[in-house]
């Protein structure tokens, strides 16, 4: 759970200044810090980052009375803003679950 | 491998970030495009934009920008550089993408933004083999010859960039996301490319080589018949009571019997069929306020965010409230504290076509005057993003860029045109619209017109001295009649242009005895008037509608035209309804169908949304007029031309054995009544298959369809089924799209007012709830009040400060 608030919030901070890559760098350091198991790691990195961009994408979706994410949604075809929300967060989760099962992975290595 | 291995996650984890920065065709990188932060949700608009102080480099004094409660701005500068640099400064804020990407569009360069796409590219190409960046570096140099204009669209660029530079990346409109591309810097050449732009769309078009096809095919008295024919009930721009107190200067008639080669398709630039306008002035004699009334309503293709701006530019000596067009500076419809003017496009042959013969394949000489002369050439560059660059080399003649007219002809060799039009031709339209925003009087006025080329418009004038004016301006070719109608012999130089009607010739008419002037994009002046100008003018039933309600009104109100301008009446339905209801075979019908009938007879002609008639007809019509031509056209390869409805219907009610009724491909005589009763069928059949059953569903407000497109095609950022009144002959000229883009009436006096309304916003952000504002408005015909301020007010939504460092 700690693993999951330090990635959420240095995620978040890093993602003020940097490309959207820059959500991979908690999950590597952390994951590699906290040497969790592989399938724990991806779920803990996924967690975090499915709420902090699921959660910025809602906050937002919302604030703007879903006036863009409707747009987009027609423009992806999706049908729902409520599914670009989740597209969000689900982009967001994937990159940092791998990010952080690989940084646990190469500590795990290390320790054999 | 185990799954487990670091190694393999690593690389994962690498090709997912790849994968996600990537564009895939027409997908923008996923992960750059959802981020939350840099992303489209950096572009929705989660408050209402708040007071700020802005610095920009290159401003002379303070400027302030007031938007008021419909986020209009206000700009209030000190001097006219401070007041162009702010009007590029926030045009751009309200408006990047659509200003960059018609500069693209007009300079043959959306492959650039766009990438490999086969009908992208052969648009650049056509833009580019029509010479329009050739023309446009043209402009631009008459534009820097004149010290006050150059500065304006200096001023106007260095505002543009400022904003440009103070972006980053996640401050992009979103439409640069979704392209994963970056506005570039912008320049006075790009204004020059978007008054190409309008050249283009208003004032290129042609039929020369379908006449010729058409008079090969169908002869000599078809062509006299319809194209050379004045239908009887046209109403023109200048009323025929018009005289002419000057010697015409009139051109030398080649003695030729030139026949081209019929050429199987060239390469014309199709301008939109929805194309047109109205304006009109009435006189104090005719209002209730005892000053003058103006109303304009430009007819374009409908776009968002709307290919206007409303915008109020304010400095000293400066006060002008209107709408513009994002990348020109200063306002292009509108009015100041002492006059208003409007345009609408004016139907002006300015594009003609030549026949080449070049020497040989190198195409370096071709034959004029009995002997081999140059030819001169230009490389064109297309750059293609994420793909090879394109090289096309485009050849002139003396009259203009020359192209293959039959490009898909594998029979035959190439036939060469060249272009001889009015768009190549240096000027300088900026000085007359500034001149239009300064302008306090009637003299200053046509001062203002004297310098435009081109587009031709007709534009309307009105002050509060008490003038009314209309004005068919522009550079005009004076041509003998019917000159350039069809292909000319490019080798024979009695064909080319012999000079230009001299300006104060041009139509035109001040303070006409019966109280008003108005242009409908119909016939400029009546018969007496000693030029020739085209053969193809809108038909007359807008027009003749404006002038038969102006006629009869008095104490006219501000609202009286308002409510003119939603107009939905069609003088078309009027003109053949009757007879098409005469024509259908009762016994041919069904039930329903006959039912149906007797709602058609009791129709009041109005093309109104909530009625079912107006969308029956306008089906109905279509088909009957397309089976009267289609079989006979279809025997020619490549098309031929179309008469204009309304001199069909004139030909047709007047002759009901026109020799085109006849269906040629069955071996019965087909009768007028047999087409009209086929086409009711199938109007029926085709509203009953995509509207239902008959009711609600074939509300004219449905079947029209007006979808109102993102301007760069971007689904999903529209706005879609506009239910809505109008058709094209009516005065209210909405339908499928197309129609007013900016309704205004102006009221003059001592205090001047305005109302308007288009069918967008301000922000041309589609996060903006102010994107979409005045559709609804728009729809219903419920103008605004415009806020013409005379000083800086004191309330506002919100106020920018901009000031140098």
């Amino acid at each position: 759970m700690i693993l999951v608030l330090l990635i959420l919030a240095v995620a978040f901070l890093l993602n003020l200044f940097l490309p959207w890559w820059c959500i991979a760098i908690p999950g590597l350091i952390f994951g590699y810090l906290f040497k969790e198991k592989a399938a724990i790691s991806f779920v803990w990195g996924f967690v975090a980052l499915f709420l902090l961009w699921g959660g910025q994408a809602l906050y937002i979706h919302i604030a703007n009375d879903g006036i863009l994410s409707t747009r987009i949604a027609e423009m992806l075809g999706v049908g729902s803003p409520l599914i670009v929300v989740l597209i969000t967060a689900v982009l967001g989760g994937a990159v940092s679950g791998l990010a952080t099962m690989t940084g646990s992975l190469a500590n795990q290595k290390n320790a054999a | 491998m185990r799954f487990s291995s670091p190694f393999l996650s690593a690389i994962l984890l690498v090709a997912c970030l790849l994968v996600l920065n990537t564009k895939f065709g027409s997908i923008p990188p996923l992960g750059k495009f959802f981020d939350p932060d840099a992303g489209f949700w950096a572009n929705a608009e989660t408050s209402v934009p708040e007071n700020e102080i802005l610095e920009i480099d290159g401003l002379l004094d303070e400027v302030s920008v007031v938007f008021d409660e419909r986020r209009v701005p206000h700009i209030f500068a000190q001097n006219d550089h401070d007041l162009f640099m702010a009007q590029g400064y926030i045009t751009a804020q309200q408006r990047l993408f659509q200003m960059e990407i018609q500069t693209y569009d007009a300079a043959g360069r959306l492959s650039e933004l766009i990438g490999e796409n086969s009908g992208v590219q052969n648009r650049d190409l056509t833009t580019r083999r029509w010479g329009m960046p050739w023309a446009a570096e043209k402009k631009l140099e008459k534009v820097m010859q004149d010290s006050s204009s150059s500065r304006i669209v200096k001023a106007y660029a260095d505002g543009v960039n400022a904003y440009i530079e103070s972006l980053s990346p996640d401050e992009y409109p979103v439409e640069y996301k979704v392209l994963d591309a970056a506005p570039e810097a912008w320049t006075p050449l790009k204004t020059s490319l978007l008054h190409m732009n309008m050249l283009r769309t208003l004032a290129g078009g042609s039929s020369d080589d379908r006449t010729s096809r058409t008079k090969a095919f169908l002869g000599e008295e078809y062509i006299n018949k319809f194209f050379k024919t004045r239908p009887a009930s046209v109403d023109p721009i200048i009323p025929e009571d018009r005289t002419w107190d000057f010697e015409s200067i009139q051109p030398e008639v080649p003695e030729s019997d030139f026949i081209p080669k019929t050429a199987e398709r060239i390469q014309f630039w199709e301008p939109d069929a929805g194309v047109g306008s109205n304006n009109w002035a009435v006189d104090g004699s005719k209002t209730a306020s005892g000053y003058p009334i103006l109303a304009g309503d430009p007819h374009l293709s409908l776009s968002m965010p709307s290919i206007w701006m409303e915008m109020q530019l304010h400095a000293p000596g400066y006060n002008t409230y209107g709408v513009g067009f994002q990348g020109i500076p200063g306002i292009l419809i509108g009015f100041n504290e002492k006059v208003a003017f409007s345009v609408t496009n004016t139907g002006s042959d300015v594009l003609d076509w030549y026949e080449i013969e070049f020497k040989d394949a190198s195409k370096n000489e071709y034959w004029n005057d009995g002997k081999w002369n140059s030819t001169t050439k230009r490389i064109e560059e297309i750059k293609v993003k994420g793909g090879e660059t394109i090289i096309d080399t485009l050849v002139f003649t003396h009259h203009g860029p020359v192209m293959v007219a039959n490009p898909d002809d594998t029979t035959r060799e190439p036939i060469y045109h060249a272009m001889r039009w009015v768009g190549h031709e240096p000027g300088n339209s900026l000085k007359t619209f500034i001149g239009l925003n300064k302008a306090s009087n009637y003299d200053d006025y046509v001062a203002a017109l004297e310098a435009y080329v081109g587009p031709a418009q007709n534009f309307v004038f009105a002050s509060t001295e008490g003038d009314i004016a209309m004005w068919v301006n522009g550079k005009f070719p004076n041509k003998w009649d019917f000159q350039g109608q069809e292909v000319s012999d490019g080798s024979d130089p009695a064909f080319d242009w012999q000079g230009w009607i001299p300006h104060q010739h041009n139509p035109h008419v001040k303070n006409p005895p019966r109280g008003f002037v108005s242009s409908a994009n119909q016939e400029s002046a009546g018969e007496s008037y000693p030029y020739y100008l085209t053969d193809e003018n809108a038909p007359y039933e807008r027009g003749k509608r404006i002038n038969d309600l102006l006629k009869e009104m008095k104490e006219i109100t501000p609202q009286d035209m308002m409510n003119m301008q939603m107009d939905d009446y069609s003088l078309h339905a009027e003109s053949i309804v009757p007879e098409m209801i005469d024509w259908v075979i009762r016994d041919s019908l069904n039930f329903k169908e006959i039912e149906f009938l007797s709602q058609m007879a009791s129709w009041n002609f109005e093309m109104d949304a909530d009625l079912q008639q107006p969308g029956f007809f306008y089906y109905w019509f279509r088909e009957f007029y397309r089976s009267v031509f289609r079989d006979e056209y279809a025997q020619v390869d490549g098309s031929l031309r179309y008469p204009h409805r309304d001199r069909f219907i004139e030909v047709i009610k007047s002759d009901a054995d026109f020799f085109l009724i006849d269906n040629i491909e069955t071996d019965e005589k087909e009768t007028i009544q047999d087409l009209a009763t086929a086409a009711y069928k199938h109007a029926y059949d085709l509203l009953d298959t995509y509207y239902g059953k008959i009711g609600e569903g074939w509300n004219w407000g449905f079947v029209m369809n007006n979808d109102i497109e993102h301007v760069g095609q971007i689904p999903g950022f529209g706005a879609m089924d506009v239910y809505t009144g109008g058709s094209a002959e009516a005065i209210n000229a909405t339908r499928f799209g197309y129609g007013p883009s900016w309704r205004m009436v102006v009221e003059l006096g001592p205090e001047v007012k305005g109302w308007g309304v288009y069918p967008g916003g301000i922000s041309g952000n589609p996060g903006s709830p102010n994107y979409d504002a005045f559709v609804e408005n728009w729809r219903l015909g419920n103008h605004f009040e415009l806020n013409f301020y005379r000083e800086k007010p004191e309330k506002a939504l919100f106020e920018l400060t901009l000031q140098s460092n």
